[in-house]
Parts: structure tokens; C-alpha cells; sequence
């Protein structure tokens, strides 16, 4: 049985004359611990996919099985359960808590999960044993999305939901991240959806889905991803 | 604003729906504090001014004499070349009980030039027969009704009074009895007057005008001003001690016209005297005679005997029938003559019985001319009492008082409000104009000039200001004034107040209003419009993170939880928003302290006064000059009454004081107890502070706390008192003793006798009651006053109905602080809070996102929130401990004090309400919370 299993999952916004499906009729399936790239352009549906998956909302139709639980009509308090245990997310801007160092922001999340790592330890792991004490504003953006990343995994999830992780990165700093994200899934084991309308990433995926107009258009596995060291863009 | 165009106009109306929570918190906010300040401002000259009308509509006279024994000629004239006296009129009053409901009602002769009487209903009185009655009676009797006077037993008709029953004719109002109930002082009834009449002039028996009304010349100003109640005083002060001689002189004049009468009785009397002496030297004479017609009978008698011895030794013949008719002819004279001396003797008898009653009766008479002569000598104590307006009217008095006293009020409650309302309109006016950085930025992008990217907050703000000022100045300009008017006019006869708008304050406020509202956003805008346009269209980074002090302090912050050092470093964070909350709560804890306390504090006095201090019920007052049979029989009705529980006798008098500083007089009882050990029993002296019993001493006098307030005098100063003569006397002040309604002068019969030159002659007996209900204490006044001896009887519990009606009243105002000072506690935390979330909206999204759940997210933010609402109400404690003490220093009358003490129960309710409005705020962001668009927060810039 695959870790995900999405079966004919629809979101709709809006009344029944003016709907909007943001999602239309979308399957597939994610194997745990394969590292899965979802690439749309701009308004193809990206985020409420991710929107769902993550656990923000709940789906209109269909069913969205993680981990052998349907969470499409889950409460909202069963959705933050959720969050707060199985959900790491990385976003494209790091929203790091300002008034928090690094250290304390990593513990904001470690705090309130029940198989956390350790942050300090987490912290070193992504390369800012040097940068514990500083506030996030006293960091780079390649550091603060280290500790962002820091963060999510410090929570121990079983799945990693990033946004655009690169976006507001330059190129080489771009690349660490997602190398770091790679590794977490292949030396870690961890299932990792990165969501990006950049298409040079899907290279380094196990799994691909490119997404247009709320609908599946391409679903395919890659059997030999390539270290993104080799990706260009 | 003129000339936007339709889209631009578009967003500014847009800006109003999207913000609505923020536009009418704001316009809340400077409504509240425009209807305190207007409210409050207004009031005092409401009153002043509604006063002033009623005044002049009455032509209320300036003062007023009274004399006990009438005016004659000779006092007319006095009077009218007063110095400074335009107007004069004399008329007649005299007091009577209505016979069906026992009320005292003083009757008043019909004025037409000075404190006229004013129909609401009917006519005034023309025939001698009809009366008209005050306006209060209305409910109690129908013009064409008759209603019967009588007497002080309750039965005769009154003295004084042409007539018994009077058939009422209309209702008036008047400015002279400005109280609804307790007029003034009477002897008849339970002692204070009731109610009143007007009778025409020929309504009174006795025609001598025995009250003048008098009007000033140079009195400038209205009524209350500064100026023309100084003006009246001083008319009145220098008036006093010529008033004082015109009174001895008349009493000089009074006792002079008595004692010719008792001359010519004494010249009766002698006349009579010589009589009898002539009477009594005949009596003598005739008995001398008496005495000789008798030794000549006797002789006759004699010879009588001795011729019928010879007789007897005569043979019997003719010569002896001559002599035997003869000897009878004689027995038989002297027979006569016996039975005419025995008539005389006894006339003689009869006589001297005569001479002896007539002696008596002369000497019976001597003897009452001697007791006139000495009651002559014995006249004393006549006063004309010359008053000013607020000594004859305690009215009046009492409602310049009350308008001043708003006065006091509105120079803190508004300020409080304002400041509050201020603080809290200035954050979110300049945070929407940081929040709108973009929006300019945008605009300015367009090329719109800087003055278009402005307008959206002149717009914003003007609106908010004048919304918030005209909901302020419509309710601040009547419901305010009219709800305090209602609590102070309680108890006075008023006519309902005018209630015009102050445009003068009304403009204050909006000036203030815009002041918040425009300035600092236009500030802040036009900081940011010095920006480049690109700049600006960059969101500004939220303020980064740093270290706080207590950080350094390895041994506190280790072991302090994360959540703990998390809220510790928020609350430094935002260090302006946290001085905004805790001056906001402060500011609101405060208000509702001291609104909840100024009702304990005057619901303490009713409290303190009449059960811990005040323990007598009556002070039955008596003439001592009155024969001493009358004064036993007042001692015996006394003793007959069954409620008494304990009596002393005591000397009292009712005197003013002008205290330092004061332009009013203040009535004061002066109390010399006859008993000073068991005097404790009826009024307890303790020190305020320690409440140590004072003793009274030989050096000086006690006096009550309000009293040494009003004159800032201590122990060892002197007071200056003023008899019911008008003398003044100098009393030094041994000791200052805890006292909450009126003012008492308490010495002992020594310090009495220094002070006032002679001995203390007691008129009074000071009563305790076992029934204290006003009822029995109404019952036992009436009959005190009934006694022949009686002047009037003074009841303790007077001030207490007068206390009593001011606070129900003022459960009203306190009702409306108390619920003003709610909503100004539940905007601020309001408006604080919404600001704190949406400025963190982000960070509120991070929470959520890492799996916070509502309730962690919720108080994540409401930890500071809460942290700020408790340093808030603790600081707002003292804020309220020391606002609630001034207002309680300043707001109740002169002659009453307030209870400080603050009650556990207001600080309780004052913190819940506080913290009941914080959770409910509470409620309302977790709701908004729960709304945050997770991905949206997130996904956008840093």
C-alpha cells in the first residue's frame, strides 16, 4: 500500500452557480519515503494540493489517504493533529518567528511534537551550529531557509510538504536547499513533496506530477534521479 | 476631497467596510470621551443656568430678615436705608399642622415684589379665607377643596390665623423653598416644615409683618457667580452688627414700654395699698368705739343690777311699780343696745376680713409685679436674623453645591477618558497607516501626488472623529446632565433642566477627536511618503527579534518554561503596545473603581454616621426661660414617653461658621452636654484616624472633621462661631473627631463659660430611642413640640433621608460611569488586541501551520495580553485608590463626608469586569484566529 493515495480528490471554492475547482478529479499514489515534485505554472492548483495534503483544509470531494487515514473530511481539530504530528512544511518565504532565535524557533516546533529530535542537534545537521543564538534577522536567506527546514524536520514528520523552498533563494544557495531536502529523503528515508513551477527540479524527484488547470497531466516515476548537484537551471 | 475620482472613491469606501471593527472602535472610543467631557462639562452650567431662570422667574429676594417679635415702624425704616437695599417687602408667616395629615405647614402672606409666588394651577389667594399650597400638594388635594389648619395640640385653631379652614384656591411654586420636604425649622409639628401656603394679608389674624424680604443694588453677576454671591455676602456681613443693635434697641424699647405698663399697675397697687391703710386705721377707730360702747353697756348693766337690788329691798307700791317699769324700760334699752354692739362686732369682723383678704391680695400682686419686673429684666435673646440667600434658602445652597461639584468632576472623570480614548485611537490610527504602506506606495507608482495618497486617512479620520463626536455631543448634552441633575435635584423642588448644546465643548471635543485621529496617521503617511515610491512598495520587515534584560539573568530565564521566555521576549517586543495596554487598562480599572467606590463611600456614610457615631435620635429644644411649670411638664412628657431608652440634658445651639476660604456660612450645632461621661452614649467622639475616644477639656472645643477640612484648621487653632445673634465668638479647637454628615461644635460647661461669659443655661434634652424608625422619631418630636416649653425638635436622621435620596440618584451616575468605563476597558482591549493579531498575522499562521492548536495559538498571543490586563488592573488599583479619594474629597456637599474606605468587594468586581471584557475580546480573536488564511499569511514576503 502506498504511503499517499489520492483517489478522484476534488476542491471547489465557491457556491454551486460560480464554482471554481481548484482541483479536479486528481489520483495518485506516493510510495513512503520517495521524494515526489509537483510542477504547475502559476494558479494550476499547486497550492490547494498542497493545501490539502498539508492538512490546511479539508477536500470537497474524494478521498486523500495518508498513511492509511482519509484525511478529506477531516474536523479542524483533527487536521492540526494531524499537522502537528505527521506535517513538516518548508515554505518560500521562511516565516521564522523574529522575536525567536534560531534555536528557539526549531524548539517552537519540537516542543509541541511528540517524537521530536533534538534542535540543537537538528540545527547542526543543516549546518547552523554557529548561527543557534542569532534572531532571524541576523541571518542569511540560504540560513534562515536552512532553519526553516531545520525546523520542519525537527518535528520528526512522516511527510515533508515544501513550497517553492527555492523561490526567494539564489541559484547556489537554491541548490544546497534542495540537496539537503533530497537527503532527507534518500539517507533519511523521509517523504518529501516539493511543490515548484520550476521544471529543471523534477530531475532529482522519485516521483513527478505536473499539474495544469487543477487536473493530473503527467504522473511518472523516475528510476534514477539525479543528485541535484548535476540539475541546472 | 473635492474632485476624487470614482475609483479612487471606490477604495476609500472600501477601506471603510474592511476596517469596519476598527472605524467603529475608534468612533466609540471618542464618542465615549466626548459624552463624558460634554456631559460633565455642561452640567454644572445647566444647572446654574436653569437655577438663574427659575430665580428671576420668582424674583427671588437677595436676603431676608425674620423677627420673632415683628416689625415695627421703627424697623421699617432701619431696613429700608440699609446700606445697598433697592427693594424691600414685608409680609407675615406663621406656622400651622394641616388637622388630617399632621403635616407642618408654614403659612406665608402673598408677596408681589420679592420671592413672588408662581401658580401652576388656579390663582392665588385674594379673600381672607382661601390659601393656595405649594405645588407638591397637588396629589394630595384638589383646588376648591377646603383644608383645616390647626394648632400645635392638634386640636385649636391655630393662633395667628383668621380662620380654621381655608379653601384652596391654586398650586405655586416658589424660590424659597427650593426642598421638597424639611422646609426649614419649625416649633410646631415634629419640628421641620413640611410644606407651605400662601394667604392673603387679611388671612392672618395678627397683622404685623414679622419677615422682609430684601433685594441689593450692587450685586453683579448671576446667582452662584463668584461674584455676586461674595458681593451678597459681604452686603450681609457688614449689615450684621447694625442689625444686632436695632435688635437691643428694640428689645431696649419692648422692655421699656413693659415696664411703664408694670408702673402703672404699681401705681394701681399703691393707691390700692393706701386704701386698705385708710381702711385698716378706721377699722381700729371704730374698734376703739366698739371697745367704749361696750364698757358703757357693762357700766349700764352695772347700774342696771345695782337699781333692781334697791328695787328688790323697796316695799312694793307705786313708787316701785314706777321704778320696776322704769328698770324695764331700761333692761329692755340696754337689751338693744347689747344686740346693736354684738351686729357691730360682728360687721366689724366682717370688716377686718375684708382689709385682710384685700392685704393679701395686694401683697399676692406685689409679688407678680416683682416676678414682671424681674421677667423684664430677664428679656433677652432678641434677634433680627439678617440671611443671605444661602443661609434662609438651604436649597439654594444645596444646588449651587451640587453644580459645583460637577464642575470638580469634570475637570478628572473626562481627562481619564480622553486620555485613554487618545492613547488607544493614535495606535490604530498609525498603525492603519503603516498597515496602508503598500497602498501608497501603489498609488504613488500610479503618479497619484502625495496629497491624493493622504486623503484616504484625512477621509478615514475625519469621519471616525466627527461620527464619534456627534454620538459624544447628542447623548453628552442631555442624557448626562439630565441623569446627574435627577440624582442631585432629588430632593428639590426644581424645575426640569435646560439642557442647550455647548458649542463650545462640543468643538473642544471634536478638535481633540481629530486631533487623534488625523494627525498621527497623516504623520505617519507622510513619513512614509518620503520614501521612494519602490520603497514603499516593499512591506516594511516586522521589527526583529532581540534579547531582553532578563536574559542575562541565567539563573531566573533557565528556568523559566519556552512558553514563558516566548511571551517574556513579546512583551518587550512591542514595548509601546505594551505601555498602551497597561495605561488602557489602568486608565479603565480606575473609572470602575471608582465609580462601584463613590457608591460605597456615600452608602458608608449612612453606614459609619448612624451606627457608629450618631447615636441619638432627638434633641427635643425647650425655653428656658419658660415658667417653671411648663419646663416640668416638658421633663415629664420626656419621661412619659415610653421609646426613650436615654436622655441627658444638654445645651445646643444652632450657629454658622465661616471657614477660612469659604465664601459660604456653614451651620453648625453646638452641643454642651450636662453629662460629659455618659455622652458617648448619644455621640461618640473618636479620633478619624486611630479612633481614640476625645475627652472634652476645660481649654477648648471639640469639633467634626469636615469642619476642620473646610477651614484647613488643626488642633490648637481657633474657630470663629457665630450665635443665632449674630455675635461672634472665638472657640479654640481641642480636639477634631470623626463625623460624615453635618457639622458639630461640642465644649464642655466650662470651656462654655470661658468662651461666652457666662454660665451654661441647658435647653435641650438630647433622647435616644429604643424604635428608630423615622415614624417614632416623627412621633416623639410631635410631642415635644406640643409642650408650651418647646422651641422645636432636632432629629439626627435628618441628613440621613437627604443622604439617602442623593444616592439613589446617584446609582444612576454611577450606572453610567460604571458602563461608559466597560465599554471604554472593552474597546481599548478591543482595538490593542486586534492590532497585535493582525500585526502578527504571520507568525499566528506559522503556529497554526506547525500544528499549534486553536487554544495554544490563542494563547500564544492572549498570554501577553493577559500578562498586561493583570499589571493593568494592579497599577489601576492605585490609580483608582487615589482618583476615587479625590473625587470623594470634592464631590459631597460641605457639611457631609464621605466614607474613604475602599470595599474588597468593588475591587473585586472592578477586576472581573475587567477580566470578563479581556475574555471576551479573547473569544472574538480566537475567532479570528481560526480565519487566518494559513498558506496565504505565509506565502507572502518577508
Amino acid at each position: 500500500m502506498a504511503y499517499i493515495e489520492i483517489e478522484h480528490y476534488s476542491k471547489v471554492f465557491g457556491s454551486a452557480d460560480r464554482e471554481i475547482r481548484a482541483n479536479d478529479d486528481i489520483s495518485f499514489n506516493l510510495e513512503k519515503g520517495h521524494l515526489m515534485v509537483i510542477v504547475g505554472a502559476s494558479g494550476a492548483g499547486k497550492s490547494t494540493l498542497l493545501n490539502t495534503l498539508g492538512g490546511m483544509d479539508s477536500a470537497t470531494e474524494g478521498k486523500v489517504e495518508i498513511n492509511g487515514k482519509n484525511i478529506a473530511k477531516y474536523s479542524e481539530k483533527q487536521l492540526t493533529t494531524y499537522r502537528r504530528n505527521s506535517i513538516g512544511f518548508v515554505f518560500q518565504f521562511y516565516n521564522l518567528i523574529p522575536n525567536l532565535t534560531t534555536l528557539e524557533n526549531v524548539e517552537l516546533a519540537s516542543e509541541i511534537s511528540p517524537a521530536a529530535l533534538d534542535p540543537a542537534e537538528t540545527l547542526k545537521q543543516v549546518g547552523l551550529e554557529e548561527r543557534i543564538n542569532n534572531f532571524p534577522s541576523q541571518l542569511s536567506g540560504g540560513e534562515q531557509q536552512r532553519a526553516s527546514i531545520a525546523r520542519a524536520v525537527a518535528k520528526n514528520p512522516e511527510l515533508l510538504l515544501c513550497d517553492e523552498p527555492t523561490g526567494a533563494l539564489d541559484y547556489k544557495t537554491g541548490k544546497t536547499i534542495l540537496q539537503l531536502l533530497q537527503d532527507f529523503s534518500h539517507q533519511d528515508g523521509k517523504t518529501v513533496i516539493i511543490v515548484t513551477h520550476n521544471a529543471a527540479i523534477k530531475a532529482m524527484a522519485d516521483h513527478v506530477i505536473e499539474i495544469s488547470d487543477g487536473k493530473v497531466k503527467e504522473d511518472y516515476l523516475n528510476d534514477q534521479p539525479e543528485p541535484v548537484a548535476d540539475i541546472e537551471w | 476631497m473635492i474632485d476624487l475620482r470614482q475609483t479612487f472613491k471606490k477604495n476609500i469606501l472600501r477601506e471603510f467596510k474592511s476596517s469596519f471593527p476598527r472605524f467603529i472602535s475608534i468612533a466609540i472610543l471618542l464618542a465615549l470621551g466626548a459624552f463624558v467631557l460634554i456631559g460633565l462639562k455642561v452640567t454644572g452650567s445647566d444647572m446654574r443656568a436653569t437655577g438663574n431662570q427659575y430665580f428671576s422667574q420668582h424674583k427671588m429676594a437677595d436676603a431676608q430678615v425674620t423677627s420673632a417679635v415683628g416689625f415695627n415702624q421703627k424697623d421699617r425704616n432701619y431696613i429700608d436705608q440699609m446700606d445697598h437695599v433697592k427693594q424691600s417687602e414685608y409680609s407675615i408667616y406663621k406656622d400651622a399642622l394641616t388637622s388630617d395629615s399632621h403635616k407642618t405647614i408654614r403659612l406665608n402672606e402673598k408677596t408681589s415684589q420679592l420671592s413672588v409666588y408662581r401658580t401652576v394651577q388656579g390663582r392665588l389667594p385674594k379673600k381672607s379665607n382661601e390659601i393656595a399650597l405649594s405645588k407638591y400638594e397637588k396629589g394630595n388635594y384638589k383646588v376648591g377643596q377646603h383644608v383645616k389648619l390647626v394648632g400645635n395640640d392638634g386640636k385649636k385653631q391655630a393662633a395667628g390665623l383668621k380662620h380654621s379652614s381655608y379653601k384652596i384656591v391654586g398650586f405655586v411654586t416658589s424660590s424659597d423653598y427650593m426642598q421638597k420636604s424639611d422646609l426649614g425649622v419649625s416649633n410646631n409639628g415634629k419640628g421641620q416644615i413640611d410644606t407651605f401656603g400662601v394667604l392673603a394679608k387679611s388671612g392672618f389674624s395678627k397683622q404685623t409683618p414679622n419677615v422682609a424680604k430684601v433685594s441689593y443694588d450692587n450685586l453683579q453677576g448671576k446667582s452662584y457667580s463668584d461674584q455676586f454671591e461674595k458681593q451678597l455676602n459681604e452686603n450681609v456681613d457688614q449689615a450684621a452688627p447694625g442689625m444686632a443693635k436695632r435688635a437691643d434697641k428694640r428689645q431696649a424699647e419692648i422692655k421699656q414700654d413693659k415696664r411703664e405698663q408694670l408702673k402703672d399697675a404699681q401705681t394701681d397697687l399703691d393707691e390700692q395699698k393706701e386704701n386698705v391703710q385708710e381702711k385698716k386705721s378706721q377699722l381700729t377707730q371704730a374698734k376703739a368705739q366698739l371697745e367704749q360702747n361696750q364698757a358703757k353697756l357693762q357700766q349700764a348693766q352695772a347700774q342696771l343690777a345695782d337699781s333692781k337690788e334697791q328695787l328688790a329691798q323697796l316695799p312694793a307700791g307705786t313708787q316701785k311699780n314706777a321704778l320696776s317699769q322704769q328698770q324695764q324700760a331700761k333692761q329692755q334699752q340696754i337689751s338693744t343696745q347689747e344686740a346693736q354692739l354684738r351686729s357691730r362686732q360682728q360687721q366689724w369682723q366682717q370688716n377686718s376680713r375684708d382689709l385682710q383678704d384685700a392685704q393679701e391680695k395686694i401683697s399676692a400682686s406685689e409679688k407678680k409685679l416683682t416676678d414682671q419686673k424681674e421677667k423684664i429684666d430677664q428679656i433677652s435673646g432678641l434677634t433680627y436674623q439678617l440671611q443671605a440667600r444661602n443661609d434662609y434658602n438651604q436649597g439654594y445652597n444645596q444646588f449651587g453645591e451640587a453644580a459645583e461639584r460637577i464642575d470638580v468632576l469634570s475637570n478628572t472623570f473626562p481627562l481619564i477618558f480622553f486620555a485613554v480614548a487618545i492613547l488607544v485611537t493614535l495606535t490604530t490610527m498609525s498603525r492603519m497607516a503603516e498597515e496602508k504602506r503598500t497602498d501608497i506606495g501603489a498609488m504613488r507608482a500610479l503618479g497619484y501626488t502625495k496629497f491624493d495618497s493622504m486623503k484616504l486617512f484625512l477621509v478615514y479620520g475625519t469621519s471616525a472623529a466627527v461620527l464619534g463626536t456627534a454620538i459624544g455631543a447628542y447623548f453628552g448634552t442631555w442624557l448626562l446632565p439630565e441623569r446627574i441633575y435627577d440624582a442631585y435635584a432629588a430632593n428639590l423642588a426644581v424645575p426640569s433642566l435646560q439642557t442647550p448644546p455647548s458649542w463650545l465643548w462640543i468643538s473642544i471635543s471634536l478638535l481633540f477627536a481629530l486631533l487623534c485621529t488625523v494627525v498621527p496617521s497623516v504623520y505617519v503617511v507622510w513619513k512614509s511618503l518620503q520614501e521612494q515610491p519602490a520603497d514603499l512598495l516593499v512591506e516594511k520587515p516586522p521589527k526583529a527579534g532581540s534579547k531582553v534584560l532578563l536574559e542575562k539573568v541565567p539563573f531566573i530565564w533557565k528556568r523559566m518554561s519556552f512558553n514563558q521566555k516566548v511571551t517574556v521576549r513579546n512583551l518587550f517586543r512591542y514595548k509601546s503596545r505594551m505601555f498602551m495596554t497597561i495605561i488602557g487598562i489602568f486608565g479603565c480599572t480606575t473609572l470602575l473603581i471608582t465609580g462601584f467606590g463613590m457608591r460605597d463611600s456615600i452608602n458608608g456614610i449612612i453606614d459609619n454616621q448612624y451606627q457608629k457615631i450618631t447615636h441619638y435620635d432627638v434633641v427635643g429644644v425647650y425655653d428656658p426661660s419658660a415658667s417653671q411649670q411648663q419646663k416640668d411638664d416638658y421633663q415629664k412628657q420626656v419621661d412619659d414617653i415610653d421609646s426613650v431608652k436615654k436622655q441627658d440634658s444638654v445645651y445646643y445651639e444652632s450657629a454658622t461658621a465661616k471657614p477660612k476660604g469659604s465664601t459660604n456660612n456653614q451651620q453648625v450645632s453646638m452641643i454642651v452636654p450636662q453629662h460629659q461621661k455618659d455622652f458617648s452614649d448619644f455621640i461618640t467622639l473618636r479620633d478619624p484616624d486611630s479612633h481614640k475616644k476625645l475627652k472634652l477639656k476645660n481649654d477648648g472645643a471639640v469639633i467634626t472633621q469636615k469642619l476642620a477640612k473646610l477651614g484647613n484648621y488643626s488642633v490648637g487653632d481657633h474657630v470663629s462661631l457665630k450665635d443665632s445673634a449674630g455675635r461672634t465668638h472665638r472657640v479654640k479647637i481641642s480636639g477634631i473627631a470623626e463625623m460624615y454628615a453635618g457639622h458639630d461644635v461640642v465644649l464642655n460647661s466650662n470651656y462654655y463659660q470661658k468662651v461666652f461669659g457666662e454660665k451654661v443655661e441647658y435647653n435641650a434634652k438630647m433622647l435616644n430611642l429604643k424604635d428608630r424608625s423615622s415614624k417614632n422619631i416623627d412621633q416623639v418630636s410631635r410631642q415635644l413640640n406640643k409642650q408650651d416649653a418647646a422651641v422645636t425638635a432636632v432629629q439626627s436622621n435628618q441628613a440621613k433621608t437627604a443622604i439617602s435620596t442623593v444616592l439613589d440618584g446617584l446609582n444612576s451616575i454611577v450606572l453610567i460611569i460604571v458602563l461608559a468605563s466597560s465599554a471604554l476597558s472593552f474597546v481599548v482591549l478591543f482595538t490593542l488586541t486586534n492590532i497585535n493579531v493582525s500585526e502578527r498575522t504571520r507568525e499566528l499562521a506559522t503556529l497554526r501551520v506547525l500544528g499549534f492548536y486553536q487554544r495554544e495559538t490563542v494563547m500564544y498571543v492572549y498570554r501577553e495580553t493577559s500578562i498586561l490586563t493583570v499589571l493593568g488592573i494592579l497599577v489601576g488599583f492605585g490609580g483608582g485608590y487615589y482618583l476615587h479619594h479625590f473625587i470623594m474629597e470634592t464631590l459631597p456637599p460641605n457639611n457631609a463626608m464621605a466614607d474613604m474606605a475602599l470595599h474588597w468587594s468593588n475591587l473585586g468586581l472592578s477586576t472581573g469586569l475587567t477580566l470578563l471584557f479581556s475574555l471576551i475580546v479573547m473569544l472574538v480573536m480566537a475567532r479570528k484566529i481560526s480565519k487566518i488564511d494559513m498558506l496565504g499569511a505565509l506565502n507572502s514576503a518577508d
